[in-house]
């Protein structure tokens, strides 16, 4: 397809160790795979426009930026980002895994697919190819295959942490960017905010002592063929390896 | 020829603390009980003291234990098994690749603690290969449903909605991590409930987790759909068996607006190390790198190295295994000739199964392994390559 109209939604993340404000790296990684796709993406924000940590993402070559909504705390973003995608009627929308700030439980591209009646697919690495309608593109997780997969258009595309990372930013062009401020209503979240909050507490994760299982085995004094039989077996009984010819 | 004279040392004057030789002390010590009273009255501990007794008594039972064990045999008791009918449902789904190692277990676990808040029994739901090895009353499940390979989420996400609302569970708990997460959030959806995710502590009520980057406890009441993070909740050790009972339901084919093409490429060899999934690596043991390489491409493995190899050159910098190299989360890890050191068991912590094969008995690999075979890498590599390679001729 020639120039599909893109949309990436950013938020403003939240350094882990300093607590400064910065981009998402979730998002970034979108972004970096919508600016593959088309030179000039439509970026939207919910939140507010003074927040440093969206010059980050004019930095890496984005133009505008549309930031949506009169900000408030305790706000739900999915009612107005939802309204906004409808007006635009994309036919990809880009997002990272889940927020990096605030309750970051990674619904919003779940609740908007659904909301829009889009189709979506999550973490994935890459977009190969785009055709008049359907996307063609590739999932990756920790520890699993790599697949392709094609999925009809309009999507709402989560990217991976495996996704290739975001390019340089540049300090002139994260100046020279704008963000325009459309006004609206943005809706509270009222469940949310019934949550008892407090700071949080360190508390230790569980050991499991080697995460040996309890039938481990210790083999001595095998001729190297029955030691090669009991790997393939421990393989195949564990379906890491299937058996093949059946 | 000169001799040394050795001069008495003058009587210290009165007043001062008495010079006190250390190895002469200790010895005082130690002859002493254990609590003695300090300057302060305060009774004080001997750690020294402490750890003797401490260690004999240790000594002690592991002789007992060990004389019960090889003389004589102790009446194994038939296990007690609870039976669970008639209850309030919690269900717990695992995908076939559990996001960390011990998912299941600790869902499981999780589960029944929040079961036995409310008298109710755990259902599992299980994707894909479940190991026939594996008892599933033992490890917490009451009743169990086995579900076909699924690779379209949505398609999974409304098998488990099928479910639950068979048995009208009154939640369902997944991993949160990798595919397990995606789908419980389609689950969530399709439920209309707002999930809670990555939880790190559960109860019948309250739900807790952590937002704002880790900065916040938030408490909530527990939803019906939610996830719990990794190494937070303990698995399932009552010493009482559950049922396990497999229970089979009839689930429509359903169908998504996502197609499935395939895997990308057909071989694993130079696949990025932090996604592969059966790793063969090899450690300072192995010097035929033709049959090193031959046995990973037979067995479909991803080639990987210790930092002793990768140092000498034998395998590029991305290949590494460990603290300094990749830590890497594959399903299995195969191991030649690797002697274990600290750094490279790190990287292989998040690894399901491990196989070493190694010469020397008292490795640390050996001991982290699922399965340890002593013998000289360069004589098993080229016989599994060709049993491996013979099989997928066949």
């Amino acid at each position: 397809m020639r120039d599909p109209k893109v949309v990436v939604l950013l938020s403003v993340g939240m350094h882990p160790v300093s607590g400064r404000t910065r981009m998402a790296p979730g998002d970034a990684r979108a972004l970096e795979m919508a600016l593959r796709l088309s030179p000039h993406p439509i970026a939207l924000h919910v939140g507010d426009a003074s927040n440093t940590g969206l010059r980050d993402y004019l930095g890496m070559g984005l133009d505008a930026i549309e930031v949506l909504g009169i900000w408030t705390d305790g706000g739900d973003i999915v009612p107005t980002l939802c309204e906004r995608l409808a007006e635009l009627k994309p036919d990809l929308v880009l997002s990272g895994m889940a927020a990096d700030a605030g309750e970051a439980s990674g619904m919003v591209p779940y609740l908007l697919a659904h909301g829009l009646g889009f189709r979506h697919v999550s973490s994935i690495a890459s977009i190969e190819v785009i055709e008049p309608n359907e996307a063609i593109v590739i999932q990756a997780y920790r520890g699993a295959t790599r697949r392709r997969l094609a999925v009809q258009l309009p999507a709402v595309i989560s990217a991976s942490e495996l996704a290739p990372a975001p390019r340089a930013r540049a300090f002139a062009r994260s100046r020279r960017g704008t963000l325009q401020v459309t006004a609206g209503i943005v809706a509270k979240d009222h469940e949310a905010s019934t949550w008892a909050r407090a700071p949080a507490r360190r508390r230790p994760k569980k050991i499991s002592a080697g995460q040996t299982a309890s039938d481990s085995a210790l083999l001595v004094g095998l001729t190297p063929d029955e030691a090669a039989h009991r790997i393939l077996d421990f393989l195949r009984d564990k379906n890491i390896i299937q058996e093949s010819g059946k | 020829m000169m001799r040394i004279h050795r001069q008495r040392r003058a009587p210290s004057a009165p007043g001062t603390v008495p010079r006190v030789d250390p190895r002469k002390h200790e010895a005082d010590t130690r002859a002493d009980a254990v609590e003695r009273s300090g300057a302060s009255g305060l009774l004080r501990r001997d750690p020294r003291k402490d750890k003797d007794q401490r260690l004999r008594r240790e000594l002690h039972t592991a002789r007992a234990t060990s004389r019960i064990g090889q003389n004589t045999h102790l009446p194994v008791a038939p296990q007690r098994i609870v039976l669970a009918d008639d209850v309030s449902w919690i269900v717990v789904v695992s995908l076939s690749e559990e996001p960390w190692p011990d998912a299941e277990r600790e869902l499981l676990g999780a589960a029944h603690r929040v079961a036995d808040e409310i008298g109710g029994g755990v259902i599992m739901v299980r994707v894909g290969f479940q190991d026939p090895a594996t008892d599933l009353g033992q490890i917490g499940a009451d009743r169990a449903v086995l579900l076909p390979l699924m690779t379209d989420p949505d398609a999974l996400a409304a098998h488990v909605v099928a479910v639950t609302e068979h048995f009208n569970a009154r939640h369902v708990f997944f991993g949160e991590g990798g595919a397990d997460a995606d789908v419980a959030r389609r689950t969530a959806i399709l439920l209309g409930e707002r999930p809670a995710t990555s939880l790190h502590l559960l109860s019948s009520e309250r739900a807790t987790f952590q937002e704002a980057g880790g900065r916040t406890e938030v408490c909530r009441p527990l939803p019906r759909v939610a996830t719990l993070a990794p190494g937070r909740f303990d698995v399932y050790e009552s010493g009482v068996a559950r049922e396990g009972r497999r229970i089979e339901i009839e689930l429509d084919e359903k169908t998504s607006g996502v197609r499935d093409l395939g895997a990308v490429t057909a071989s694993q060899l130079d696949a990025p190390l932090d996604e592969a999934r059966f790793i063969v690596s090899a450690g300072d043991g192995v010097n035929d790198w033709e049959a090193f390489r031959g046995v990973t491409e037979a067995l479909g493995g991803t080639l990987a190295g210790s930092r002793q190899v990768v140092d000498a050159g034998h395998l590029p910098r991305h290949r590494q295994v460990g603290a300094s190299g990749t830590l890497v989360e594959a399903r299995c890890y195969l191991a030649f000739g690797i002697s274990g050191a600290p750094q490279h068991l790190q990287g292989v912590q998040r690894c399901r199964y491990v196989i070493a094969v190694n010469t020397d008995l008292h490795a640390a690999m050996v001991k982290r392994a699922d399965l340890a075979i002593i013998a000289n890498a360069q004589q098993v590599m080229p016989a599994l390559a060709r049993l491996a390679g013979g099989q997928a001729d066949a």
